[in-house]
């Protein structure tokens, strides 16, 4: 069932397909933020994010005339913004592949240094812990996650967008938070610390690093 | 009962608030008799807290401004594009073309016409040869297919036809 957001989005759309600039600088407004983080919890860099964000409006703007309405215009620029980012992405491998990794300034730091206990205070230091320690997942995990526990979009909607099995994205989100729990420890122990059930399970979890295994 | 592969994707669903009411049940049941599986299901509930606790980061300053300058280059390389834009932009151009164009054109008459078969008699009979070259065949009003196939095979390359077809 589309929310009041939706239907606001269409008319927006609409208007903007037919010339409105207006009505596209009003997209921009209202998803701006949202895809400049994404773009920045999946490069773990500022000036990159602010450039992938602004090539994923262009491109939106490019092609709004062939946006059909099949799905919400919230996927569809997730979509072309996931897509920037990845083919950014892949370009920084194949760069860091052929220059050798050492010679790559923006690459993550090593998982078990990403995040020390001492730098979670602050939004934007603990912003930047959970950036880090994302871009120490391979790609596929690291985007599924991202777009499902940063974003909240919904399985199936990560899958229409990523083009992949709903079951695919099931597992990568499985995977993608089993490997970031140790990644993140020193965040969790404060965040769990804080919250009701923590003595529960932070005590038994922390610092393992838990081995999926069939019973 | 589920397995632990299949609960994974359970746990995830869980963790997250997406699970289904039926698949919590087998899921709960599956849970209190895997020991394997507990703690992953704790693990990715804290996970997901983690994840969604994460700061916004705000837009940096200047970003609408920057972004609008790239969508302003965008809609003039979209007139540069649209045919009617510039059927009228060249307008002046084309005009200023067509009139240099014959302010400065000189009268060109055409050349006569080749008589082919003239240059081929003259090019081709040389009255020091005391029989006709092979490859004279070639401009002979009737020979046969086989002759003519003859002549192509067996064409001296020192021919002086040839050489002079060359030179031409």
């Amino acid at each position: 069932m589309a929310d009041a957001g939706t239907d606001v989005d269409r008319e927006l759309v609409e208007a903007a397909a037919g010339g409105s600039r207006e009505a596209f600088d009003e997209l921009v407004r209202r998803y701006q933020r949202r895809i400049f983080n994404l773009a920045r919890s999946l490069t773990s860099n500022d000036g990159d994010a602010e450039d992938l964000t602004q090539e994923a409006f262009v491109r939106a703007y490019r092609a709004i005339k062939k946006f059909r309405g099949d799905s919400t215009f919230k996927t569809w620029m997730y979509s072309v913004a996931t897509n920037v980012i990845r083919a950014h992405m892949a370009r920084q491998k194949r760069r860091g592949a052929f220059w050798g990794a050492s010679l790559d300034a923006d690459a993550p730091e090593a998982p078990e240094r990403a995040v020390s206990r001492e730098d979670v205070e602050g939004d934007v230091v603990r912003r930047d812990a959970i950036d880090k320690a994302l871009a120490a997942l391979p790609e596929e995990l690291r985007v599924a996650v991202t777009l499902r526990d940063i974003h909240g979009l919904g399985y199936r909607e990560i899958a229409e967008l990523l083009d992949i099995p709903i079951g695919t994205v099931e597992s990568r989100i499985f995977r993608a938070r089993h490997r970031l729990r140790p990644l993140l420890e020193p965040l969790m122990t404060r965040t769990t610390s804080s919250s009701p059930g923590a003595s529960q399970s932070g005590g038994q979890s922390s610092g393992r690093p838990v081995e999926a295994k069939a019973c | 009962m589920l397995t632990c592969k299949e609960a994974e994707a359970l746990i995830a669903r869980r963790a997250d608030g997406a699970l289904e009411t039926d698949d919590g049940v087998a899921l709960a049941r599956h849970l209190r008799e895997c020991n394997a599986c507990r703690p992953l299901a704790e693990d990715q509930a804290i996970v997901v807290r983690a994840l969604t606790a994460r700061p916004e980061a705000n837009v940096p300053l200047g970003f609408a401004g920057r972004l609008s300058d790239r969508l302003d280059a965008e809609v003039s390389w979209a007139d540069m594009l649209n045919w009617r834009t510039w059927t009228v932009r060249l307008a002046p151009v084309a005009a200023a073309l067509i009139i240099a164009a014959a302010a400065t054109a000189e009268r060109v008459t055409a050349a006569d016409p080749i008589d082919l078969a003239q240059v081929a008699e003259t090019w081709a009979i040389d009255p020091e040869l005391t029989e006709l070259p092979t490859t004279a065949l070639f401009w002979q009003a009737e020979v046969s297919a086989d002759s003519m196939l003859e002549a192509v095979l067996t064409a001296d390359p020192d021919d002086p036809l040839l050489e002079a077809g060359y030179d031409q």
